[in-house]
């Protein structure tokens, strides 16, 4: 006997009594109370169970097939026992059913207003004039659809969390417990063929406060000893303000990274060991000192900046004629120049390093823009070549500053 | 041609990045040696950069991993993505001046592995930072990219890898190319003379490289 439960909560009252149960609609749960019968009685004695658990609010239903019980449970408040399907629930309307609304019209037209009009309509006639459809909505209205449930399994969480008597305060004894949440998460995402995008550590601190730090992976991975020295690297580089109370560790589990190597393709670095190794460098240069240059579409000076997310994948690349262009090198930080005017063109430049006659020059080159913003730039460049061969990109300020920008190299 | 041997040929996993130098016109030079370690040197606008970035631009085309380490943080994405270096390939680490952390950071790319070509930029660098690089260094990296396909390049003003380096390019400027009438010249390029200190008696050889500008 498959017993169906129609309440708002019908989930979890389903998995008070066994966790094999499938749920047909978020309010409408089935399960199969004869195969609980040596555990908790009779299926009526189940189903009152239910009914009691619920506050005898639920609408419960016992019936041979499951989607005889989902119709009575929908269709009959309180506890209903279905023992013959087609001639108890022959009253019933075909709205009821889950029919669309044409076939709908259809019977209706036909003047079949009821599942006992339906069950009672020839089956050869009713599929060769509706098809399949037709010819399923009979069967269920005869109660004739015997298959099994689809079992409804909530979704894994991959998070743990340690509450602890007394606060520590280093970070050595917190890995040791974040290493042993890792160890059992990975294990478990590697069990269920998975692997974590994200890591959050959530440590609840002295003062009840709570202080989150989130890891965002490149690549996916499920290797606990890399996510743990990560972590370290992470917790050293902002380690919380407080002692710690609790710890939480929690991973997002996606699909693992599955990359069809070519036996042409070049080697690059293994994605959990290059983030490893940048995440040391980070800890080395500073966070916002490592990453992929990426152009900015601006007429601004130095039109880029330094991404921090990176994707080190060997790929065919379009292949353009490669030439040579002469490079630039910026001087950071900027050097201040003393230039000397002869006819409004640079004659002579000094500067920290640089000193000489300007041989030949090029400018000024004027540009402005970003004037509505709070960093505007307005600046004359030259490009000027000393005696000495050396070639340099100076600019003038609109208060007459001048410094070098770079060299040509 | 055979389209198989034209395959092969087109993804020929080499000794040394020979497009690198033929880029530039330099093939008679050979290339950069995979496994080893090469000192680009010269002055100011000798063209070392210029150099560097043809290395990153065949690398990356490849579709190898790079990263350049910027010790001075002097490096110019505008001028390696006109060279051709794909961008989303390269890894760039500034170090803010301070030479030890570009050192930590370049022994821990190279042991990380798998890089295709690992530049280090030393250019700006004082003589005194220069002079105080432990020697090991360079024998610590030599022995981490043994037998590996990663070139590592290093771009200064005088050479400092010595005997641990495999391929060592003297680069010295030539005259610059301007054009236009007095007054109102155009800066268009530089002439490079290159010539190979180590291995010796490969030749010399002079190229202009023309500068890309907006304007």
């Amino acid at each position: 006997m498959f017993l169906c439960i129609r309440h708002d909560e019908a989930a979890a009252l389903a998995a008070l009594f066994t966790p094999w149960h499938e749920l047909a609609s978020p309010d409408t749960a089935i399960f199969d109370a004869a195969r609980l019968e040596r555990l908790l009685g009779s299926a009526e004695q189940i189903a009152q169970a239910v009914w009691e658990q619920s506050g005898r609010r639920a609408s419960v239903a016992l019936a041979a097939i499951p989607d005889a019980a989902v119709l009575a449970a929908r269709n009959f408040a309180g506890i209903s026992i279905i023992r013959d399907a087609a001639g108890e629930l022959a009253d019933l309307g075909l709205d009821r059913l889950p029919i669309e609304p044409d076939l709908l019209d259809t019977f209706d037209a036909w003047g079949v207003r009821t599942l006992g009009d339906l069950a009672a309509l020839p089956e050869n006639g009713l599929a060769g004039r509706l098809g399949d459809r037709a010819l399923a909505l009979q069967r269920l209205a005869r109660g004739a659809i015997h298959r099994p449930l689809q079992i409804h399994k909530p979704p894994e969480v991959y998070e743990d969390s340690i509450a602890l008597d007394h606060p520590i305060e280093l970070l050595e004894p917190l890995l040791f417990l974040i290493a042993r949440i890792l160890n059992e998460q990975c294990a478990r995402l590697m069990a269920h063929g998975l692997a974590a995008s994200e890591v959050r550590v959530t440590l609840t601190l002295e003062d009840r406060s709570e202080y989150v730090r989130t890891l965002r992976l490149p690549a996916p991975m499920r290797d606990s000893r890399a996510l743990l020295k990560l972590l370290q690297l992470d917790l050293e580089a902002h380690p919380p303000q407080a002692a710690m109370a609790a710890v939480l560790v929690a991973l997002n589990p996606v699909e693992p990274r599955r990359v069809q190597h070519g036996l042409f393709l070049p080697q690059t670095p293994a994605p959990d060991r290059l983030e490893l190794t940048l995440a040391r460098i980070r800890g080395l240069v500073g966070e916002r000192n490592v990453g992929v240059p990426e152009l900015l579409d601006t007429h601004r000076p130095a039109p880029f900046h330094l991404c921090g997310r990176h994707a080190a994948s060997a790929a065919f690349v379009c292949r353009p004629k490669l030439a040579p262009q002469m490079a630039f090198r910026y001087f950071q930080p900027l050097l201040a120049a003393k230039v000397e005017l002869h006819n409004n063109r640079p004659a002579r430049l000094t500067a920290p390093g640089i000193y000489g006659r300007v041989v030949t020059s090029a400018g000024p080159w004027r540009t402005s823009g970003d004037w509505w913003t709070l960093t505007p730039w307005n600046r004359d460049e030259w490009d000027v070549a000393l005696n000495d061969g050396a070639l340099y990109r100076i600019y003038a300020e609109p208060d007459g500053r001048w410094h070098v920008e770079g060299v040509y190299d | 041609m055979n389209p198989l041997a034209a395959f092969n040929a087109a993804f020929e996993v080499s000794p040394a990045l020979r497009e690198t130098l033929e880029v530039i016109g330099l093939e008679q030079i050979g290339g950069f040696p995979r496994g080893a370690i090469t000192e680009i040197i010269g002055p100011e606008s000798s063209g070392r950069t210029t150099v560097a970035n043809s290395l990153l631009a065949v690398a990356t085309s490849r579709g190898e991993t790079c990263c350049i380490v910027d010790t001075s943080e002097a490096f110019d994405p505008v001028s390696a993505a006109q060279a051709g270096a794909v961008l989303t390939q390269l890894i760039w680490i500034r170090c803010g001046g301070n030479v030890e952390h570009a050192f930590k950071a370049v022994d821990l790319i190279l042991h990380a592995g798998g890089f295709g070509a690992v530049v280090l930029d030393l250019a700006r660098i004082g003589e005194r930072a220069a002079n105080r690089i432990p020697i090991s260094y360079w024998y610590r990296f030599r022995r981490a990219i043994e037998n590996t396909p990663t070139v590592l390049a290093l771009v200064e003003r005088n050479a400092l890898a010595r005997s641990c380096a495999a391929l060592m390019l003297d680069l010295k400027r030539d005259a610059a190319n301007w054009r236009g009438a007095p007054g109102f010249e155009l800066f268009r390029g530089i002439g490079i003379g290159v010539a190979p200190r180590k291995p010796a008696g490969r030749g010399r050889a002079s190229i202009d490289v023309p500068v890309y500008s907006s304007r």
